[in-house]
Formats: C-alpha cells, structure tokens, sequence
C-alpha cells in the first residue's frame, strides 16, 4: 500500500543512526521534563531550539517532537505518586492515581499509565499516517459555532469530575471561569479583573495557577506529616509492577475511549491535551456502572486520561503539519524550527517534503516503543522516589515547581501567582474542595466566551446559528441528552439501556403470548 | 568585625569590582548580553532574534542570549527593556507593535521615540490583502464593488492593534463598511478565512504563502505605496481599486534603553548590519520569512521608528480610533 511504502521509506531516515540517537535523546528529556512539576515541553523546546541550527532538519524535528510527546509520558509520574501534576494535563491523573499509590499499588498504576500512553498515542499515528490530509481539512470546517457546541458538552459532561458534594464541584468551576475572564477583552479590548497589573493584561497563566493549586498547596498540606505517610511500595519486583488481570480488563475499553476521544481533539487546533484528559475522565465517570469508585483508585481514571493527552499530542501534529496552522503554543514553536530550517509547513507541506513527514512518523513510532521500552523499567526506580524523606523532597519539589513556573514568561510575577494559589489552595482541600474543577472552568470558560461572541459576531446577533449547523447542532444535542440522562436514568430504574430494551422487548413478548 | 576591618572589607571588594564598573565601547562587550524578544516563542520575532544573536555571539565572542517576556502585546518585555540600565547589555527587539500600541491602548506608557534608543532595523514587510477564492472575488475592485453592494457583512480578521488600524483605513480609502472579527492571533484569523468564516484579512506573506500555493487563498494585492520587493509581480492596492490605501509595516529591529553611550550604540549596529549581509540569515529573512532585509544606520533607524510613529498618529485620527 501507498502508506506502508511511504512508511518504510520514512524509517530509513528515523533509523538512521543521527535519527535514533536523537529521538532517544528527545523522548527521556521529554519524560524528565514532563516529570519535573512546572517544567515542561513548552520551555525545553525553546531552550534547545539553537541546537537545532546545527542538525539536520528532520533530526531536529524529531528530537523536538520527542520531547513534546514524550512530556505526555512522564507528566503522570509524579501525579501518581505525589499528588502533585507534572504539566496542568495530567492533574485528572492525581484524582484516581495517587490513591492507588497510597494503597501501595503505585507501581502497577504507573505501567497501566505507560501502557495507555503508548497505545494513545500509537492510534493517532495511525490517524497520522492513513488520513492525515483529510483529517486536516476536516478541521477546516469547524466554525466557531461548532467550537463553541463542543467546548459546551466538554463543559457539561466535565462537570463531574468533582469528587464530593456537586455544589462544590460547581463552585469551583464558577471560580476558575471567574480567573479566566482575567485579562483583556478580545472583543472590546477593555481589561477586566487585572487591577492595573500589567503582568495580568493577557490573562493568569494556568501553569502558574494549576502548579500553585494542585503542586504547592499538596506540599503544604504535607509539610504537617511528620511521619513518612503510607506511599510505601510493598516490593519491588517487577510482579509487583505488573497490573492484575481485573485491571486489564477495567482498563481496556477506557484505554481506546480516551485514545479515540484524544486524537479528535487534538486534530481540533486551540483545544489541546489538557481538555483531553480532563474529558477523557468525566466521559470514564459518566458511564462507569459505579461511579463513586472514581477517585479512590479506579483505574479507568488513569488509563483513559493518560491515554487521552497523548493521542492528543500526536493528533496536534495533523494541522500543524497538515494545514500549517500550529494547534497550540509548542506546536508554534516547532512550526519556528522548520522555518529556521527553511520549511514552511502548509497544505503542500506532506507531498512537497515527503521524507520529512514520513521521517518523522516513522519516528514517532520508535519513539512510543522506546518511551514504553524506558518507562517500564524505570519504574522501579520512580517508585523508589517514596522513600526519600519528606524533608528532602518536598522542598526540592518546590524548588522545581518555582523554575518551571518562572521559567514559562520569564516572569517572577507567576511565581507569586503561584504561591497565592498554593496557599489559597491549602485551605480549598481542608475544606473539601477538588482543583480538578477550578481548572477545568479556568482553561473551558474563557473560550467558552470567546467562541460565543465570535459566532454572535458573525451570525450578527442571532442564536439559531448553533442549531443552523450540523456539527453543532449535533453537540448541543448531545448536550441537552447528557444534561437529561439523569432523569432518564431514574425512569429506568437503575437498570442499563441493554436491561431496559430486554425488559421491553420480553413485556412485549408476554402480552402477545397472553 | 571592629568597624575599620568593615570597611577595609568593603573597600577590598569595591576594589575588585572596580574594573567591571568601567563600561567603554573598546571592551563591549564584556559579559554576556540579554535580548528581549516581547513576543511568544517560536514566532518570527523569536527566530528573527535568535538568528541574529547566533551571528552576533560569534562576531563579539561573548553570550547573546535570547530571552522570551511575553505579555500585554509586548509591553512587558519592552518596558523591561525601556528601565534598564542603558550599558549595551540589555537590548530588545523593537517591532511595530511598539509605535501602535499607544494608539490603541491607553495603558502603554512607553514612548516609543523617546523612550528607547533605536540601535538597529532588521527587516520589514508590507501587508497584503486576501480573500477566500469560495467568495468569487479576484481583483480588488470586486471587493470593493462586494463590499459596497454589501455592507457591514464582510467580515475581516483582526488580532493586533496595526491590524485594527489597517482595516478602519481600509474602510476608509475604499469607502466601504465591513465588520472586523478579533481573533487570539494571526494564525487563527487566517485558519477563519481559510474556513470561511471571515472573507478577508489583511496579512504580511509569511503567514499565508503556502495557502496562496495551494489555491486555498487569493492575494487581491500589497497594501503599500512602493513595490514589495519579493513579490515584484503583485499589484499595489493603490493601483488596482484603493487609491490612496498605505497599510502598516510590520518591521523589526534592535532597540536598547534610552540614553546609551554612542560608540556602544555603532558598536551594535556595525555588528547587526555585518549579521544581516551574511548568507544564511538574508536566505532566512528572505526565503521563509518574506521579509526585506532592512540595514540602517542608527539615525536613519532612529527617524524610521518616528516616521512610522507619527504614520500610525495620523492613521488613528483618520480611523477614528481611540486608545481605551
């Protein structure tokens, strides 16, 4: 077939010695970084950017890229095992994978998250590599009205990521929308909510917040501990790693639900992995049979997250390079190094360069199978970061979470956010209330808005154009289905739609027999 | 410590940092420089910079490291800049945003003439005018008869204070209404024309160039009054339907605080005009950005910053735009 001839021609170049020294190289700093709270890819491809001048252009992207999906990996690292985010994706992974690390099942929690990874991103790339052309000009037809639907239902079918009383669940929310609207009017360009601080004139950065929140407040909810705490990994072995086959079986069908539901958003350019993750859990704890075993260690609420934001890294990759249109602030960067090397990518971008583009899937592929081949190992010795004393650790955490927020804007001013948020947060978990809401209302809210005016903006003041058009349409009906389904559910009597047409059909039966 | 020893101290350490102290031309520089770039990574700014860094780190031999403040349109980095000490060691990329945003925004406090000290232009490009093929239109004298027969229902991107201007000017030199719709960004407003959703944008060629290739976009013509050099084929809006129209450039170049020593001053530009004859960055600046390569000397530099300032003056009360 055309794509598998075109495939293979693309492992010549990503197996070539450069090519598999320098995704290696790409993939475990991607992993580090991702690891590191505060840090991430953003900044890392950014500093290493200089280095690519010297290299060769395909090598330099698959370095780069390397890092960007590799972060993915590594970012549920430290949320499983510390309740403290790597990157403000994987803050969903806190919710289900620190209780199992408390239960002492961090190590299988951690293979379960690297398993999901690779097969999330493994099905993007074949996304990648058999439509990607079509899939680019799909996104195309996605106005802002369509937007706007679909952030709506990601909106609402999230609203159960709280876990504990809904009120607070949608205090949260209200509040993150709240910190949203912080910044400047696109519309009117009128600043609200800054204060007169020029630092807030574009907005709070929700790394800043999300680190603050979910990072610094957990360290200082511990810092009371005085003993070790209970996240001690009962062995070491690599059974003690391997998942039971309840877990496999938990987590299969989650796995391709948050690989399918990643890739779609991610082709979507400005939707991003941190609302695949987060949509990925809430569809998860929607229609889980038991949804009160969410948040205290299913594992369908790692899986499918983690599965989630790495399809959504790799999908990222569909309109950047399909299109030219960089789906989010790394992918910009990226599309920055292909300039520099003189490669404009566009819509002639896969059949002017057909050896880049397929250099670089094919790299991506050797590069999930490496971070898969590394993260498994390597577990043992994350694993082990529990035993290092408190006293140790945390403040080293601290100082990471620090460099990272700093480094993102070269702006002290988000370290203070961050602390402010740290210490407002600390106060937030006494009280029982979950993050995970607050910034899914902060990164939904503001292009909530911005969605809703534009399509007013256009549609020059009239509603019906989010029912005119189809794709919207379709959302908001899946809306209103999902905000009904409760009721529906209770008409059923807790019994599954499959049960519920059973007992129709054998009604049905009966009377015809009488 | 008895008070003396104190002050021995102290004058020993003075001592040792005297030399540091002492900022001339013949040894600048002399520890690494900071060049700002106001703007988000990876955006022609940011590779404009570091390109020009590489090439300045290895005339000088010391560290030109890039460093990305973005934030409030550029106000951030720039003023960062603007407050710091006028040695040579911290320099910004200066764009167009810096001569607009004060028409635009009342809270910019910087003047973009007296504030800083021009050093050196890199590069520069004229705007464009382009609508999507799916309207129909193909010369700019369609638009301008669609827009007149329709007004107020052609909508046009619009992300960046120059941007706004443009398209008020536009309004007015062809006499027509349409509706502008703000975007985050240059690359989202074109991804709306590209989908329809808006019909037009006003755009330097970087951006869209592939798109033109691809018979996705349909360039209607340069919004300039001199021909834009790397796109000598493209007819100037002024000749084809818009008489009068001149839209902004978007240029870049180096500025540093105000009130820096002369020969620092020459020292720089030598160096960045020296940079911007070698082949790799005119290829850069050229070939993937569609830029003109701009050389200057620090006046002539220092006089286009307040040209451009006193055009966007003019423009703002021709457009009847208020800075809020």
């Amino acid at each position: 077939m055309d794509v598998l001839a075109n495939l293979g021609m693309g492992f010549k170049v990503a197996a070539s010695i450069d090519g598999l020294l320098f995704c290696f190289i790409g993939v475990t700093v991607g992993t580090l970084v991702g690891a590191l709270p505060g840090l991430g890819a953003l900044v890392t491809i950014t500093m290493l950017l200089p280095v690519t001048f010297y290299l060769d252009p395909v090598i330099a992207l698959i370095m780069l890229a390397g890092i960007f999906y590799g972060a993915q990996y590594g970012n549920s690292i430290t949320s499983i095992l510390l309740n403290i985010p790597g990157t403000p994706s994987s803050a969903v992974t806190c919710l289900d994978g620190y209780p199992m690390a408390k239960a002492g099942r961090a190590g299988q929690a951690l293979f379960l998250t690297a398993a999901a990874s690779f097969v999330g991103g493994s099905l993007a790339i074949l996304l990648l590599m058999w439509f990607a052309p079509r899939l680019a000009s799909f996104a195309m037809h996605f106005s802002s009205a369509d937007f706007f639907s679909v952030i709506l239902l990601a909106l609402v079918a999230a609203s159960t990521l709280s876990t504990g009383s809904p009120l607070k669940g949608l205090t949260m929310v209200a509040i993150g929308v709240a910190l949203g609207l912080v910044g400047t009017d696109i519309n009117s360009g009128v600043e609200r909510f800054t204060f007169g601080i020029l630092q807030f004139k574009e907005g709070l950065s929700l790394v800043a917040v999300a680190m603050g929140l979910f990072g610094i407040a957990e360290i200082l909810t511990n810092i009371g501990n005085a003993a070790q705490g209970t996240l001690i990994q009962k062995s070491f072995t690599l059974r003690s790693m391997l998942p039971t086959r309840d877990d496999v079986r938990l987590s299969t069908m989650p796995t391709l639900r948050g690989s399918a539901l990643g890739s779609w958003i991610g082709i979507l350019p400005g939707a991003g992995p941190s609302i695949a993750s987060f949509m990925a859990y809430a569809v998860e704890k929607k229609i889980a049979k038991d949804p009160s075993r969410f948040g205290k260690g299913a594992v369908e609420g790692i899986t499918a997250p983690e599965a989630s934001n790495n399809a959504a890294v790799q999908a990222a990759f569909i309109p950047t390079l399909g299109l030219g249109i960089p789906g989010d602030a790394v992918m910009a960067v990226l599309m920055g190094a292909m300039l520099i090397h003189g490669i404009t990518p566009g819509p002639q971008f896969i059949s002017s360069n057909p050896e880049m583009f397929w250099g670089l899937i094919a790299s991506f592929w050797i590069g999930n199978v490496m971070l898969l081949i590394i993260n498994i190992p390597l577990i043992n010795v994350w694993t082990r970061i529990l035993s290092i004393p408190y006293h140790i650790l945390y403040p080293a955490m601290l100082f990471f979470i620090a460099i990272g927020v700093y480094s993102i804007n070269n702006s002290p001013t988000d370290v203070v956010v961050a602390i402010v948020f740290g210490v407002w947060g600390y106060f937030m978990i006494r009280y029982g209330y979950s993050g995970a809401p607050l910034l899914l209302g902060m990164i939904m809210g503001p292009m909530l808005e911005e969605y809703l005016r534009r399509s007013l903006l256009l549609s020059r003041g009239s509603f019906w154009t989010f029912v005119d058009r189809p794709m919207s349409a379709t959302f908001i009906g899946l809306t209103a289905l999902i905000l009904v389904w409760p009721l529906f559910r209770r008409a059923m009597g807790g019994r599954t739609l499959a049960e519920y047409f059973q007992d129709a059909v054998r009604k049905l039966l009966r009377s015809r027999a009488t | 410590m008895r008070p003396m020893k104190t002050l021995a101290v102290l004058a020993a350490i003075l001592g040792l940092t005297a030399p540091a102290q002492r900022a001339s031309a013949d040894d600048y520089p002399t520890k690494p420089v900071e060049i700002v770039v106001p703007f988000a990574a990876g955006a022609a700014t940011d590779l404009l910079a570091r390109l020009i860094a590489e090439e300045l780190q290895g005339q000088f031999g010391q560290p030109f490291v890039v460093v990305v403040k973005p934030g409030a349109g550029g106000q951030i980095g720039t003023e960062y800049v603007a407050e710091a000490a006028p040695d040579g060691y911290t320099l910004a990329i200066s764009t167009v945003a810096l001569t607009s945003s004060p028409f635009v925004s009342a809270t910019f406090k910087l003047h973009p003439v007296n504030d800083l000290t021009h050093i050196a232009s890199i590069a520069a490009g004229p705007n464009l005018l382009l609508v999507n093929p799916q309207s129909g239109i193909s010369t700019a004298a369609e638009f301008v008869a669609f827009a007149k027969e329709h007004p107020g229902e052609v909508n046009i991107g619009s992300w960046a204070p120059s941007v706004e201007m443009n398209i008020r000017l536009l309004e007015k030199a062809a006499d027509i209404k349409v509706t502008p719709i703000p975007y985050q960004g240059g690359s989202a407003a074109i991804t709306a024309l590209l989908s329809n959703e808006t019909q037009a944008i006003l755009s330097t060629y970087q951006g869209v160039r592939e798109h033109i290739q691809a018979g996705s976009l349909t360039p209607l013509g340069v919004g300039n009054l001199t021909t834009y050099q790397l796109l000598p084929d493209m007819p100037l809006l002024t000749d084809v339907g818009i008489p009068g129209y001149k839209a902004s450039v978007t240029w870049f170049g180096v500025s540093g605080p105000a009130g820096m020593p002369r020969d620092v001053v020459d020292k720089l530009n030598a160096g960045i005009n020296k940079a911007l004859e070698q082949p790799k960055v005119v290829e850069f600046i050229n070939g993937s950005l569609y830029y003109e390569v701009l050389s200057s000397d620090p006046e002539t530099f220092q006089k286009y910053v307040s040209d451009d300032y006193e055009w966007f003056a003019e423009a703002s009360k021709l457009a009847g735009i208020e800075p809020k």
